[in-house]
């Protein structure tokens, strides 16, 4: 593709952005009314914040499909916009993210009312989902003063078009996916989804489940179906069935070494310094030889 | 070791008073036993394997119900952990350091008292209880807690409980009282969690286990090993073991709730992970992370938590929950499947395509070997895109034979994508907008096919690989060629030495080997192989095919090879090397044998081609050997001529005896021909040849003689039984004159100075699973029998029973199975405790050339069968039942004398129905005169000659997975067989009797034509069960007593013989030898007794007779004792 910079533009479109090819659009529909509650209350927090034409030619932008990539991340939304100069803009929209304790903090707030674990693993955002916030005095939603912007325009006024461009599409991507608020605040959706499920296995339905959760889930293979009620064993009560003879227990080293480990890859921790992976290939090496050793 | 294990179970009595549970109302009490039992059983609950003894409560002793209403009631029949404790560690079980422990139980209960387990209810020698009403209830049971790296050693000693208690106890008897030793069994539970435990370290070999992280609801993370069931490899395995778990495995109350998966997959977990923390600490793992920084690093801190005794992961509190997410999301990468299409990627390894043939041996070096990418379908595996075809479609969606592929393009690189995560080539493919394919080097090949296709498939990746690889015909190993021109054979010509003289060696007749290198079936030369060595190839093209060259095989071959040029060895050697059980771990694979002359004759008994010569029925043998038979007779001589011993283990019924009566009247025949004699008696003492000795179970002494008087009436026999059994110089004399020597198993034992003195012919033992106890003295003393050749006859499967087919084969080839240590150690433990079916093939290859085993079901044997074989069982008496017999004629005789008329026809039919009695149990008639002590012993099998002979049988049916009638015409003796055959084999009897209610009639009958071997003996009273039943699961249907008229008999056996039936029915009337009995038998036989007037009448015109014709009828002859 031709880099636009380069190219000569005629004197009647000087007025007029650049356009780009293949860039976002706005979903269709009216707008803002077509929003759903979580985006539309983000949509009347944030259109104040720049001034009505600043907003209007924003939202042209954003219509025309002047953006050219867009990334939501934790604190931030990030965007290329093309304008009318040569290159496009680096616009990036500002949010305080919660800390650690605080995501703790509210992951037990989840778990407390069944309610909010059932909605959000079920994919959904609870109505009053502020409540679980509350306990940390924070929001969900960001306050009109938490929201700060930046933008590599030359533009003097603070929240230029681009930042009111970048500003509609988060509201658009979060009305399509509500968990974008979460991943916003700090903590992807799915992650919190995960840490609400390990804590609800922790903790069992009621307190009578188990009290330890492993990483790995379990499986076992012949389990499809709930054993038979121990009520109605009481004629075969002692009596192993004859499946247990077939059971084939040789002892046998794997053809290729430390199978799972090859399928399992590189570690999952970018942080670890240790070789892990080698020293699990010997720990799996030792343990078996041991068992075969033993029994011969 | 017995006395001390008396007084272990002592003490565990002192605690517990023993006191036999009521006596059950049955009036047969079993065997009883007057020591005391404890029946071990085990439970999985918090985290450990609990331990527990159940014994017999005092009657008085009920529960001890606590005065709170909420507690749960102490089981009140459990021995305290630390006296088991003890009785164990006397029993050779070494519970290791045991922590006393309670858990709670769910357990049958009747009554608020818990019902016993089967086993602990039979072996005190109680009829099981009936479970109708039961209910389970709680109840607290004191347990011994055993420490996780002990358990799987003490689960597999408590598993030996059986075994050790017949080890302790070499006794001599027909081994009906074997568990009179016994103090401790093993329940169901112990059997699964032993084999749960053995499986999970069958996990630990495969290395299907992962390291993960546990959460817990406060405090630190800990790590563990834990057991990776998802695979498919796994999947049969566990689905197995969770079916065969019994419910008391489960019943323990806790956060398991009774889930058998759940507590299978906690017991394995605690297993993996106690045996890897074990393995690990012993090689010192710990010290690979002591020198690193925990901090930041949370390899370091899960490690901490993995290697050591302890499993805190070192982590600070904010980063668990992230370090609890990677590691899910990791191990969760096990489970990455792809999407939920349902097609998935293909790799096919294409050889390379060359203009030319590749010259011979070429390594290809500079190959390209093709890897093409497609996709498959999960539903028809043959069905297959290549990704040339996936690229050039058009739209969303496209079908294939009418299977829909969504997004073909995207699943192809998403798929392609995850392959590259477990190979990594497969990324430089990627780097083209539509990769169709990789180039490999014939060395990447390799490597491609050795390790990295077993991973793709266990991930979920179709693998498609050239036909050759992974055969046995692309591998590099070597055959073994045997011949016997050897310079001892006698003939040229290839043929099995013959004649009678004495050159038989058996198993140390030399043959000639040679050993060759070959590739598959394709012998090769050393040069060339070691041309193929230098090139340090992986694959190599050899004859037009690819062939892997791994470097041990190599190796190991030429060191081979240079070991054993070739030579001679023993015919014994040539066998254990064919089958490479002497060739020890990781060498050189036998790829198969190749064999010239009798050797192969040896090898190859059915398969087609030229095996050993069949034979001529021998002229003088009486009556006519069927085709199988004839066969039989072939093989056996076939074998004697090399000198080696043959076992024959054909089917009950199908006529071993007249296959070893034929073969001693065939080599009579031989050495008269020899001796160029053509008529005359073919007695042995007249040909040189010395007796048989023929050594047999004491109740089928009888059955014996009758078939050779009938079958080889010109054998002379010599029956070595009974107290006025012949000694010193006359034995010698008569027995050197005779054929046969028949004599008992006891007897061998007790006059083996005697029997060690004659130079025997030969040594038969029919029913020769009567050595299975190699250490018993019977079984010593018939080793040490002075004779070249060895034969032993047995109905029972051998491939079942191990230690039983080592002593058999021992007998017969002394020396060809190693001893019993190196047998046990080489072929029982992997066989029947591990399933090892690989070992399991090797012994069935060893161990075929001598073993000729034909059943009635045999496609080849059932067309030479009549539908209906009938045999007579001629039993004996005990002294016991004899002594009662004759003085119950007497004291008839007595009383006929003094009465006449109506009264004496009464005395004379009572004593009928009593002498009947009298041989089948005594305790049918000695149960009013002494009860106190016939309660103990009154239904002990060894007070009748028939019950030991029957249930000699029918051990052999259940042993074949047969099923078995039993007819009695007294509903006493009924009652009878059915608790000796609960106590014998450990298997409910069904008993059909005249008093049985239609609805419970039509329940047993029911389970017994179900057939699944929980009750393969029907016990019936003749009148009831002989008319009305189809019951055709039955193969034998045994009389046990004879009744006048055989329409009787006959309508009873046609129970199980009816349309439906697809076996042979084999019948077996028995008859006491010398009684009334065999009076009847006789008279049934006659034909001028069956007329109509007389069988018609049954027992009446008995009654006519005058006292010396009824003395005539019915006295005791002298050969109706079974004396010792």
């Amino acid at each position: 593709m031709v880099d636009p910079g380069f190219s000569k533009r005629p004197a009647k479109y000087a007025d007029r952005p650049r356009r780009v090819r293949g860039g976002r659009k706005l979903r269709p529909g009216n707008w803002p009314e077509r929003l759903g509650s979580h985006a539309s209350d983000l949509f009347r927090i944030m259109a104040p914040l720049a001034s009505p034409l600043a907003w209007e030619e924003g939202l042209d932008y954003a219509q025309r499909g002047q953006t050219r990539s867009m990334q939501i991340g934790p604190g931030q939304v990030s965007a290329s916009i093309q304008g009318r100069a040569s290159r496009a803009y680096t616009t990036i929209l500002r949010f305080p993210t919660f800390t650690h304790e605080q995501w703790e903090l509210i992951v037990d707030q989840a778990l407390e009312q069944a309610i909010f674990g059932a909605k959000l693993l079920s994919g959904e955002i609870p109505p009053n989902v502020d409540e679980l916030f509350s306990p940390c005095g924070v929001h969900l939603l960001p306050r009109a003063d938490e929201i700060t912007g930046e933008c590599s325009c030359e533009d003097e006024e603070r929240w230029c078009k681009h930042l009111c461009c970048a500003a509609q599409f988060l509201v658009d991507d979060i009305d399509a996916d509500p968990f974008l608020l979460f991943t916003l605040r700090g903590m992807p959706g799915e992650d919190l989804i995960e840490r609400i499920r390990q804590r609800r296995e922790v903790m069992g339905d009621g307190g009578s489940g188990p009290t330890r959760a492993s990483a790995v889930r379990r499986f076992v293979p012949g389990a499809e179906a709930p054993s038979r009620e121990l009520e109605t064993c009481v004629d075969d009560f002692w009596e192993a069935g004859p499946e247990l003879d077939l059971v084939e227990t040789p002892l046998r080293r794997p053809d290729v070494p430390h199978p799972l480990l090859r399928r399992l890859g590189p570690t999952p921790f970018s942080e670890g310094k240790f070789p892990l992976v080698g020293l699990l290939a010997t720990c799996y090496a030792t343990i078996s030889d041991a068992v075969v050793r033993e029994r011969s | 070791m017995q006395d001390a294990s008396c007084g272990g179970v002592a003490q565990l009595v002192e605690h517990r008073p023993f006191k036999p549970l009521v006596q059950g109302s049955s009036p047969c009490a079993p065997t009883a036993l007057l020591s005391p039992i404890v029946v071990v059983h085990a439970n999985f609950a918090d985290g450990a394997l609990h331990i527990w003894g159940e014994c017999a409560p005092g009657s008085e002793d009920a529960a001890q119900h606590s005065s709170e209403p909420d507690t749960v009631a102490t089981h009140p029949g459990v021995a305290p952990p630390d006296v088991l404790h003890d009785v164990m560690r006397e029993l050779g079980v070494d519970f290791g350091a045991i922590e006393q422990s309670a858990i709670q139980v769910r357990l049958p209960a009747t009554g608020g008292l818990p019902l016993p387990s089967p086993k602990l209810a039979h072996w005190s020698g109680h009829d099981a209880h009936d479970t109708v009403g039961a209910v389970l209830e709680p109840w607290t049971v004191a347990t011994a807690r055993i420490a996780p790296n002990d358990v799987p050693r003490v689960l597999s000693e408590l598993e030996d409980l059986g075994r050790r208690a017949e080890a302790m106890l070499f006794e001599e008897s027909s081994g009906h009282e074997r568990e009179q030793a016994t103090h401790a069994v093993a329940g169901e539970s112990i059997r699964f969690f032993a084999v749960a435990a053995r499986f999970a370290q069958a996990l630990l070999a495969e290395e299907r286990f992962v390291p993960t992280i546990i959460q817990e609801r406060e405090g630190p993370l800990r790590g563990a090993w834990e057991p990776w069931l998802h695979d498919e490899a796994i999947a049969e395995r566990t689905s197995l073991l969770l079916a065969g778990m019994p419910p008391i495995a489960r019943a323990v109350e806790d956060e398991h709730a009774h889930d058998a998966a759940s507590v299978l997959h906690g017991f394995l977990c605690s297993i993996v992970d106690a045996q890897s923390r074990r393995a690990l600490g012993a090689e010192q793992m710990e010290e690979a992370i002591e020198d690193w920084e925990v901090d930041g690093d949370p390899h370091v801190g899960w490690l901490s938590g993995l290697l050591g005794t302890s499993d805190d992961v070192l982590a600070p509190a904010p980063a668990r929950a992230d370090m609890v997410r990677s590691v899910r999301q990791w191990l969760g990468g096990l489970d990455e499947r792809g999407g939920e299409t349902p097609w998935r990627l293909a790799l096919r390894l294409n050889e390379p395509v060359t203009a030319e043939a590749l010259p011979q041996f070429s390594d290809g070096a500079d190959l390209e070997w093709l890897l093409s990418f497609h996709l498959q379908s999960l539903e028809n595996d043959r069905l297959i895109v290549d990704a040339e075809d996936v690229w050039a479609l058009r739209g969303d969606s496209a079908s294939v034979d009418g299977h829909r592929i969504d997004s073909p393009q995207e699943l192809l690189l998403a798929e392609l994508g995850r392959a590259s995560r477990l190979y990594k080539p497969l990324e430089s493919a990627m780097e083209e907008a539509s990769p169709i394919e990789l180039e490999l080097s014939t060395t990447k090949a390799y490597q491609f096919l050795r390790e990295v296709a077993p991973i793709l498939m266990e991930q979920g990746i179709g693998v498609i690989v050239p036909e050759w690889w992974d055969s046995p015909s692309a591998r590099l190993g070597a055959r073994l060629s045997l011949s016997d021109e050897s310079e001892q054979a006698e003939s040229g010509t290839g043929s099995a030495p013959s004649g009678i003289g004495e050159a038989r060696l058996g198993l140390n007749a030399l043959v000639s080997y040679q050993w060759r290198l070959a590739v598959g079936d394709s012998p090769l030369s050393l040069e060339d192989f070691e041309r193929i060595a230098a090139q340090r190839a992986p694959l190599v093209h050899i004859d037009g095919k690819w062939v892997e060259i791994r470097r041990e095989d190599i190796d190991q071959a030429l060191a081979f090879i240079r070991e054993n040029p070739g030579g001679e060895m023993r015919v014994g050697d040539a066998l254990r090397m064919a089958y490479a059980t002497d060739l020890g771990g990781g060498a050189i694979s036998v790829l198969g044998v190749d064999a010239e002359g009798w050797v192969a004759d040896l090898l190859d008994r059915d398969a087609g081609g030229k095996s050993f010569e069949m034979l001529e029925p021998p002229a003088r043998f009486h009556g006519t050997l069927r085709p199988y038979q004839l066969k039989g007779l072939s093989w056996l001589v076939f074998l004697d001529r090399l000198g080696l011993g043959p076992c024959l283990a054909d089917d009950m019924g199908l006529g071993k005896t007249i296959q070893l009566l034929a073969l001693l009247v065939h080599e009579r025949e031989e050495a008269q021909r020899a001796a160029g004699q053509t008529n005359g008696e073919a007695t042995g003492t007249d040909l040189g040849i010395e007796p048989t000795l023929i050594i047999v179970p004491m109740s089928i002494v009888g059955n014996w003689v009758r078939e050779v008087k009938r079958f080889a009436p010109e054998l002379k026999v010599l029956v070595h039984h009974g107290v006025e059994r012949l000694q010193g110089d006359s034995f010698f004399k008569t027995a050197t004159s005779s054929d046969i020597v028949v004599t008992t198993y006891a007897l061998a034992n007790r006059d083996r100075e005697l029997l060690e003195c004659l130079k025997w012919r030969r040594v038969v033992l029919d029913e020769a699973q009567n050595i299975k106890n190699p250490s018993a003295k019977q079984s010593q003393a018939v080793r040490a029998l002075d004779t070249t050749r060895r034969v032993a006859l047995t109905g029972t499967p051998l491939e079942n029973r191990l230690s039983e087919l080592w002593s058999i084969i021992d007998f017969c080839n002394p020396g060809f199975l190693g001893t019993a240590g190196e047998f046990r150690r080489t072929f029982s433990v992997p066989v029947e405790r591990y399933r090892d079916k690989h070992r399991a093939q090797q012994l069935r290859q060893l161990v075929r050339p001598f073993i000729l085993r034909r059943l009635k079901t045999d496609p080849t044997v059932i067309s030479d069968l009549p539908e209906k074989l009938e045999t007579k069982e001629f039993c004996r008496l005990s002294s016991e039942q004899a002594e009662m017999y004759e003085s119950c004629v007497k004291s008839m005789l007595g009383e006929v004398e003094k009465s006449e008329g109506i009264r004496r026809r009464g005395v004379v039919l009572t004593t009928l129905i009593r002498l009947k009695q009298i041989c089948n149990h005594p305790g049918l008639v000695a149960r009013d005169q002494d009860e106190a002590a016939a309660g103990a012993t009154a239904a002990a099998p060894t007070r009748s000659g028939k019950c030991i002979r029957l249930l000699e049988m029918l051990d052999e049916v259940i042993a074949s997975g047969d099923q078995a009638l039993v007819f009695t015409q007294f509903r006493q003796m009924g009652h009878l067989l059915a608790s000796m055959v609960r106590h014998a084999f450990d298997r409910e009897a069904l008993f059909l009797h005249g008093g049985t209610p239609q609805k419970q009639r039509e329940k047993m009958i029911d389970r017994f034509q179900k057939g699944d071997g929980t009750t393969p003996v029907f016990i019936l009273s003749l009148k009831a069960g002989g008319v009305g039943l189809n019951l055709t699961a039955a193969s034998h249907v045994f009389h046990f007593d004879r009744w006048w008229n055989p329409a009787v008999e006959n309508q009873a056996t046609d129970r199980a013989f009816r349309i439906g039936q697809t076996k042979t029915v084999n019948v077996h009337k028995f008859v006491v030898s010398g009684t009334l009995e065999e009076r009847i038998d006789q008279m049934i036989e006659s034909k001028i007794a069956l007329a109509e007037d007389v069988i018609g009448s049954g027992e009446d015109w008995l009654t006519e007779l005058d006292v010396t014709a009824l003395r005539e009828a019915l006295e005791l002859r002298p050969d109706a004792v079974a004396e010792d």
